[in-house]
């Protein structure tokens, strides 16, 4: 398992590189000036100039390129064109919030979406059925920032039980969980409609298997076998999907960071992304194809304690 | 045959909704099933031996089947039973061995244990109990090293290895009958007699009645003490085996038989029944064969016969107006 884990890392390194290139590329290619940026409209040519030389972009794309690559190597993203920050300092202090935010609906959309499919699938074309489908095609044409802002009128506004703005600094566990909830909801629930489908189509399946009319051939009761036999086969492709998703799911907390005003990964980028701060453009890209890298690491992981049959010696 | 039948079926039919209008797969079947005893139940693909068996554990029902009927187990009639009774005599009572050895085990779950639940579910023991009894059947169908093996998942085992395990699982808790559905079909023909001498010795060590659902006459010849001959789900002859072969009455029976190559004879041209098996929508009110019937006149047509002795031995019954004449048997 530890070599697997090791061996695909390995692999991962080429991937990385790409991304490294892909990145480097496409923040050239974007139109606009970062020196033009910091100094403002009214800034002298000669000052302009002065800023390039400092920020190195008067030297060859390819130089840069390099330079860039090298100080990757070294763990060094440079600093921030617009705060002076590192890059690296800047992607610390708000990675534990996103990380947060992703695990925490994680969890929601598993906990919500897996009974739920199963459910429908056992009481298929009847009344549970129609309510989880219709449910979750509300789910997944329902956009984050417009679920997100619906639940902050009810909840924060209307009721008051959730705070408006996330706190920032030190707060305390269980104010930290509060101000988690709504965030974590929005992107929970919309994940629980995706994972919701996928349960229940799996399930279908396998409840049209063999060894389901084995384990009832047996004298197992219908609760057990659900349980049992058909549940545990049929968390099987869920699992990828998941995995998958977590993806999807680090790229949407841009919406959902924006709309409950938490500090975060998405929100970082966006800011870097107006801003032309290219430094913290390249740094959080490289960063998110990590994090993607290693939820696809954690998947396949996962999914070999879940199937015996690909289990990894 | 001695003691009142374990298994009693009597104008068993099972119909099915298909586009709209419920069609009867299997009509009328007649049959008893006798303590120790094992019948065999010979058809093509298709002609309801299958849903016979699933009937008699009571696993058709629901939408789009309906069981028409009665099957009384030892006196209780299965047809009508509620799913909460119905899962105390399945497994316990009687168990079945499904043809599909690849499919019919979970995958993600130990075999061993897959085995130990039957055990747990119906006699209510512990955990290391029931493995331990478990155990003793993954030996009594020879697997070897059971116990290194308990924990092993199906994909670990080759198919006639996976075919025992089924087979221990549905011994498991010593049921009375063993519905067998063609359990050695997918299997080489080595593995096939093997399968097949094992299933004979525990049949007669646990004093089980055993179904034996299969199309290969062949394997009816080595396991069978009774054979039904179905055909587009009726059952057209019904007789001890040795009675069968020597002397069909039925002329699909007839047909049947003579379909089979023989390694003991001359080669001759092995003679094929002219025509298809209808489909269910077309069947007709009379007897079924008949469109395929080199005897058939126009009453086979109008009501379909009935399965009976017709002047042979009360053990061999026929459903046909024109069947073969009874043999003179020299013994």
């Amino acid at each position: 398992m530890a070599r697997y884990a090791i061996l695909k890392l390995i692999y991962s390194v080429p991937t990385l590189l790409a991304v490294l290139t892909l990145v480097f590329v496409l923040t050239r290619v974007i139109p606009g000036d970062p020196a033009l940026m910091i100094l403002g409209d009214q800034a002298s040519p000669q000052a302009i100039a002065a800023l390039h030389v400092q920020l190195g972009l008067d030297r060859p794309v390819w130089m840069q390129y390099l330079h860039f690559l090298a100080n990757v190597a070294h763990g060094d993203f440079g600093k921030s064109l617009v705060t002076g920050q590192s890059v690296v300092d800047l992607a610390a202090s708000v990675l534990p919030s996103t990380l947060e935010l992703t695990i925490a609906s994680l969890v929601v959309g598993t906990v919500i979406g897996v009974p739920l499919g199963a459910w429908a699938a056992i009481h298929r074309n009847s009344m549970p059925d129609a309510l989880v489908r219709a449910g979750s095609l509300l789910g997944l044409s329902l956009p984050a920032f417009v679920f997100g802002i619906l639940l902050l009128i009810v909840f924060s506004v209307q009721l008051g039980w959730f705070p408006v703005i996330s706190p920032t600094g030190r707060v305390s566990a269980l104010e930290n969980l509060r101000a988690l909830a709504l965030p974590a909801l929005t992107l929970g629930i919309l994940m629980a409609a995706y994972i919701a489908r996928v349960t229940r189509s799996s399930m279908l399946q396998i409840l049209g298997e063999d060894f389901i009319r084995t384990a009832r051939a047996k004298g197992v009761p219908w609760r057990m076998v659900i349980r049992r036999h058909a549940l545990r086969n049929a968390i099987i492709p869920v699992v990828t999907v998941v995995g998958l998703y977590l993806g999807v799911l680090i790229g949407n907390s841009v919406l959902t960071e924006m709309v409950f005003n938490r500090p975060g990964l998405g929100k970082l980028i966006v800011g870097a992304l107006t801003q032309r701060d290219y430094p913290v453009l390249q740094g959080l890209m490289v960063l998110y194809t990590l994090l993607i890298i290693i939820a696809n690491l954690l998947t396949d992981l996962a999914y070999g304690i879940f199937n015996p049959t690909v289990r990894l010696r | 045959m001695p003691g009142d039948p374990v298994l009693s079926v009597q104008g068993l039919s099972v119909q099915f909704r298909i586009g709209g209008a419920w069609r009867a797969a299997t009509r009328g079947i007649d049959f008893d099933l006798a303590p120790n005893e094992t019948l065999a139940l010979v058809g093509e693909s298709g002609c309801g031996k299958s849903i016979t068996c699933a009937s008699i554990l009571g696993l058709l029902g629901g939408e789009g089947a309906r069981v028409e009927g009665s099957i009384r187990y030892r006196g209780r009639e299965i047809v009508g039973m509620p799913e909460s009774e119905l899962e105390k005599i399945r497994g316990k009572e009687i168990a079945m061995i499904f043809q599909e050895p690849m499919t019919a085990l979970n995958p993600v779950m130990p075999v061993g244990e897959q085995i130990a639940e039957a055990i747990s579910v119906h006699l209510g023991c512990s955990r290391a109990e029931a493995k331990t009894r478990a155990l003793g059947f993954m030996e009594r169908v020879r697997i070897p090293a059971a116990p290194e093996r308990y924990r092993d998942y199906p994909h670990q085992f080759s198919g006639g290895m996976r075919q025992r395990i089924v087979i221990a699982m549905a011994m498991a808790c010593q049921p009375r009958i063993l519905l067998a559905d063609e359990p050695t079909t997918a299997l080489d023909v080595t593995i096939q007699a093997q399968i097949l001498a094992e299933l004979r010795d525990l049949c007669a060590n646990l004093e089980m009645s055993m179904v034996f659902i299969t199309h290969s006459l062949g394997v009816v010849a080595a396991i069978a003490d009774r054979v039904a001959v179905m055909y587009a789900g009726e059952i057209v002859e019904i007789a001890p085996v040795a009675e069968l072969f020597a002397a069909p009455r039925h002329p699909y029976t007839q047909a049947l038989l003579q379909a089979i190559p023989r390694v003991d004879r001359e080669t001759v041209t092995l003679r094929a029944i002219p025509g298809q098996v209808p489909a269910i929508a077309e069947f007709g009110s009379g007897c079924r064969f008949a469109p395929r019937c080199p005897r058939a006149s126009e009453a086979c047509q109008a009501v379909p016969p009935e399965l009976a002795a017709r002047g042979g031995p009360e053990g061999h019954r026929v459903a046909c107006l024109a069947p073969a004449p009874v043999r003179e048997r020299a013994s």
